[in-house]
């Protein structure tokens, strides 16, 4: 994970360059009336540094310092065994949750749902059709009486805009 | 099993289906409404839109036969809930909260995604008054105390206002102006920070709303040197006005419903009629006057006039005060 | 009236059975939402404001009471069990009792988690009801300069909070304080880093940020794992509930907690945050078991200890002054205001009733949520042996939606979805994630109480150290960071003289 360490620290040196960049042609203001532009001025600075920081800390080599496995704030996750990961998953979650932001105002919300979870169980693991089909409409079924009927959460409605209202 | 599940889940849909229909079905004969109205709010909840909806809703929701959803588009000066509207379908069942001065200025002073002429003005519910206030065991007894120390020190004495551009900005602006002196006018984040800073002495004054401040006024917390209407306040009528003080300028913060441009008529008249049906039962007068709810019922002509007429105000005031902050600050 | 006969006579007003039933149907509405993620307090009593015209003031009050004491219990759930903090203060929650949860002791923390916020329920009430009105005039003390204090305090505090590499904290914070810059800032309405999207104008929000960067990554990291390991850790009924050890273990962190939150929770802003945040590095420096960041209960009982009672706290300067320091307190405040009560300094004068019966039956709520949740922590311990298949689906709708639900943007929901995304990486590349929502949370409170403090004091820095409250606040918070490396510095040079 060094390589992935060493370039995510790189790419946020970017962000935060740009973003002071962006900070500089706002107008700052004097301390008595500060403008737009002081505070993240400072917090660009505050970012390219600790960004810079964590880059040379990744490229020096290093001493043991503190950083051991306890101090990782999630151990259990980072000491499984990499090559069982299905990293294909995660792209699948992502694709899917891209697919169901993007359908949901046209489709509205009862459709975009269910075809979701019918996409999430089977990803998950579950591999019937039938069955996933079931209880993706029993548990759409469910979160639409709750969120939009009980707990008026405006939720697009999409085509059934009419029949629901 | 399987087949069981399928059919709670056809049973269940059954019903969640039937039980829409048949609450659409108990309302009234009438065209309008025949279904709840999505009220956008631009604001968090707690701010003035949200007591203004509060008030009126309970009333409004009987008159009209019809239940309201408050839905809350909060951010950026109430742009992004007037940009949902100027995008709804123009068929009365989504209303804003539309509150001056942000209507009409704040299409002027930046890219805000919407015109003003998208809007139907509807009704004007309230208008707060702009108030001059400082906290109880404060020197400052008069309006000529706050002008005599302002002109012996220009631009030290302290006055929180609720944000800016915002009613409160315009008004301190414009009584610098009338009466010759220069403040130190202090934006905060909202009109309950800038009283609450006076209250405990962070600023000498604000410039604030009568609602908004009226629970301090009562209990001596804070006091209050001038308020910004033409005539004095029934609700405080010991109070003089700037006016009569001889500083010509009135402000304030008016709240009220607007739909889409292109709305029916008929259903603006609908709505109207009904705002103004409810704001003049007793029962409404009572609760508004406890509670210092300064009500300001403009019909649809009336309303889209008044929006008008602040526009050609404001729009100067903000091209000698606003265009760069460190304009503001000089 | 003195506080015991006020207090009798509140307990009079509140145990009259209509009063009692708005106070249950308010802790059962406040756990449900606070479960569920997104939905907070604040909407569902805006939802429910104009239903309370039809009722007495004090029955709409006792019944808001309910709803938000409920949120803070109900809120820790689905931190603990899914990872998912659903509202500000239980993302802190989140770091030890998501890792118990994994440990199998799920039971253990939700039900420390509730009996925790009982208790400090209990001591912030009795706060609220004795020391009222003097706390909130010492509240009002607190201008923008102290306000800056504590958020400086609170970054420090959050560099260190989770002991991982210091460096890496302190990028993450950066991050955080940079996101929440984004959008119109308040003071002259002038966009930053919005590209010309008139969404964006409203900045970023920190809901969609946490729900992605704890409860998308989650789900993402939990669907990698091999399909042998990817049934989460069972739970024994059995072993639902926290060991005597355990018991002890949270005891003083419970006790701490609750006064770190109460007297926390009356500065306004983001204070149920910042109070959990100084409770758990409380926990984490004063530990002697090691288990810090692998699922410790002290982590678990002293920040929801923390959290509830800083909701103790932020009743104080409402019901003393009429300051609704949140916009929770504020649809609170509106309760009155439709039925033509003006709340202010006068309310316990002129509404004794009221004011009374509605801190008795914050005691009576406080009472029945426990009485309500603790038999609930089966319930749920029990939920995450659901199969993964079934379980992860409905995580990810209830994220779908909770978003969706906070400002009804489908922009939240990009949001949350990028986050997800970031928060995988920086999981596998071994970055704290609180740093950054905390981040996130506090920053755009940084740069207004600095902008309002140096409006009014002309430009004058020195109005940090020159106040007293502030100028202590930052002293403490010097030395509280200054101290542990002197002590790393001067101890090997003591220990080789001896």
């Amino acid at each position: 994970m060094k390589l992935g360490s060493v370039v995510f620290a790189g790419l946020i040196l970017a962000v935060g360059l740009v973003y002071e960049i962006m900070a500089l042609n706002m107008p700052r203001g004097r301390l008595s009336y500060p403008g737009p532009g002081l505070f993240p001025m400072i917090i660009g600075l505050f970012l390219i540094a600790t960004a810079l920081g964590c880059l040379l800390q990744e490229i020096l080599p290093r001493k043991k310092t503190g950083e051991g496995p306890s101090a990782s704030p999630l151990p259990s996750q980072d000491s499984a065994a990499p090559e069982g990961r299905n990293v294909i998953k995660t792209f699948q979650l992502m694709a899917l949750m891209i697919g169901y932001t993007l359908v949901l105002k046209t489709l509205g919300f009862l459709i975009s749902i269910c075809a979701f979870l019918v996409v999430a169980i089977r990803i998950f693991g579950y591999r019937r059709w039938v069955p996933a089909l079931a209880m993706a409409a029993v548990i759409a079924g469910i979160s639409y009486v709750s969120f939009v009927l009980w707990l008026k959460v405006p939720l697009p409605l999409g085509i059934f805009e009419e029949i629901l209202g | 099993m399987l087949r069981r599940t399928g059919y709670a889940v056809v049973v269940f849909l059954v019903v969640a289906f039937a039980t829409n229909v048949f609450a659409q079905g108990t309302s009234a004969k009438v065209d309008y409404p025949k279904k709840p109205i999505n009220t956008l709010i631009g604001f968090a909840p707690g701010g003035g839109s949200d007591v203004m909806i509060s008030m009126v809703r309970p009333h409004l929701e009987k008159a009209l036969k019809t239940t309201f959803v408050p839905v809350y588009k909060p951010g950026s000066g109430s742009d992004i809930a007037l940009m949902e509207l100027s995008t709804s379908k123009p068929d009365g069942y989504t209303v804003v909260i539309s509150c001056t001065p942000q209507v009409p200025i704040n299409a002027y002073v930046r890219e805000a995604g919407y015109k003003i002429s998208d809007f139907a003005f509807v009704a004007n519910v309230v208008t707060d008054p702009g108030i001059f206030v400082v906290r109880a065991e404060s020197p400052y007894k008069t309006i000529a105390d706050v002008i005599k120390a302002a002109k012996e020190k220009p631009g030290t004495l302290s006055v929180g206002v609720s944000s800016a551009p915002g009613d409160d900005w315009f008004a301190m602006h414009m009584f610098e102006g009338a009466a010759q002196i220069k403040l130190n006018i202090v934006p905060f984040s909202g009109d309950g920070p800038s009283w609450q800073a006076a209250l405990a002495g962070h600023v000498d004054a604000t410039s604030n709303n009568l609602s908004i401040v009226y629970a301090q006024l009562r209990a001596g917390k804070l006091r209050a040197l001038a308020i910004m209407t033409d005539q004095r306040s029934p609700i405080i009528p010991d109070v003089p006005t700037f006016k009569e003080m001889g500083y010509n300028f009135a402000s304030g913060s008016s709240r009220g419903f607007s739909m889409p441009k292109n709305t029916p008529k008929a259903i603006i008249d609908i709505f109207a009629g009904a705002v103004k049906q409810v704001m003049n039962t007793e029962e409404f007068k009572a609760i508004a006057l406890k509670t210092a709810f300064p009500s300001d019922y403009q019909g649809p002509e009336e309303y889209t006039a008044y929006i008008k007429k602040l526009d050609t105000i404001y729009r100067p005031l903000w091209d000698k005060y606003g265009k760069s902050p460190d304009a503001a600050a000089k | 009236m003195d506080l015991f006969s006020g207090l009798i006579h509140g307990f009079s007003v509140a145990l009259t059975p209509m009063n009692l039933l708005f106070g249950f149907l308010g802790a059962v509405i406040g756990t449900i939402i606070g479960i569920l993620p997104g939905l907070g307090p604040l909407g569902t009593m805006a939802l429910l404001l104009s239903l309370t015209y039809g009722f007495d003031p004090t029955a709409g009050m006792i019944l808001f009471a309910g709803i938000y004491f409920g949120a803070m219990y109900g809120g820790s759930t689905t931190s603990i069990l899914l990872n998912i903090p659903g509202e500000a203060a239980s993302v802190v929650t989140c770091i030890e009792g998501y890792q118990m949860a994994r440990r199998g002791r799920a039971g253990a923390a939700l039900a420390v988690a509730a009996i925790g916020s009982f208790v400090a329920g209990t001591i912030s009430l009795i706060g609220l009801s004795f020391l009222a009105p003097t706390l909130a005039n010492a509240a009002l003390k607190f201008g923008p300069p102290e306000y800056l204090a504590v958020a400086l305090v609170g970054l420090m505090i959050m560099s260190r909070l989770t002991g991982g590499n210091l460096l890496k904290s302190l990028m993450m914070i950066a991050l955080g304080l940079a996101l929440g810059t984004v959008g119109m800032e308040t003071v002259a309405g002038y966009m930053r880093y919005t590209f010309k999207q008139p969404l964006l104008a409203q900045g970023i929000d920190f809901l969609p940020v946490a729900m992605g960067l704890f409860g998308i990554s989650e789900v993402l990291v939990t669907a990698e794992e091999p399909a042998g390991n990817m049934q989460l850790q069972k739970v024994r009924f059995r072993e639902l509930w926290p060991t005597l050890v355990e018991w002890k273990r949270s005891f003083w962190p419970i006790i701490r907690g609750s006064f770190i939150g109460f007297f926390v929770g009356l500065v306004p802003g983001p204070s149920p945050v910042i109070a959990t945040m100084v409770s758990y590095s409380v926990e984490n420096k004063l530990d002697k078991s090691g288990e810090f960041g692998k699922g410790a209960i002290e982590g678990v009982a002293g920040p929801e200890a923390a959290n509830n009672a800083a909701v103790g706290g932020a009743y104080v300067p409402l019901m003393a002054l009429g300051i609704p320091f949140t916009p929770a307190m504020a649809v609170v405040m509106a309760v009155l205001l439709i039925h033509g009560i003006t709340p202010g300094p006068l309310l316990m004068s002129e509404n004794p009733d009221l004011f009374w019966g509605v801190i008795a039956s914050m005691y009576i709520g406080n009472f029945m949520l426990l009485v309500f949740n603790l038999p609930l922590v089966g319930v749920f311990a029990s939920i995450i042996r659901a199969p993964l298949y079934l379980l992860m689906p409905i995580v990810l709708l209830l994220c779908l939606v909770g978003v969706y639900s906070v400002n009804n943007s489908i922009l939240d929901i990009w949001l949350m979805t990028g986050f997800g995304l970031l928060g995988y990486l920086l999981r596998r590349l071994r970055y704290d994630l609180a740093p950054l929502v905390l981040a996130l949370i506090l920053g755009p409170m940084m740069e207004r109480s600095f902008r309002e403090a140096m409006m009014i004091s002309r430009g004058d820095l020195s109005v940090f150290v020159s106040r007293p409250i502030s100028g202590t606040i930052l002293l403490v918070g010097a030395i509280v960071l200054v101290a542990p490396l002197l002590i790393a510095w001067i101890k090997p040079l003591i220990s080789r003289k001896a």
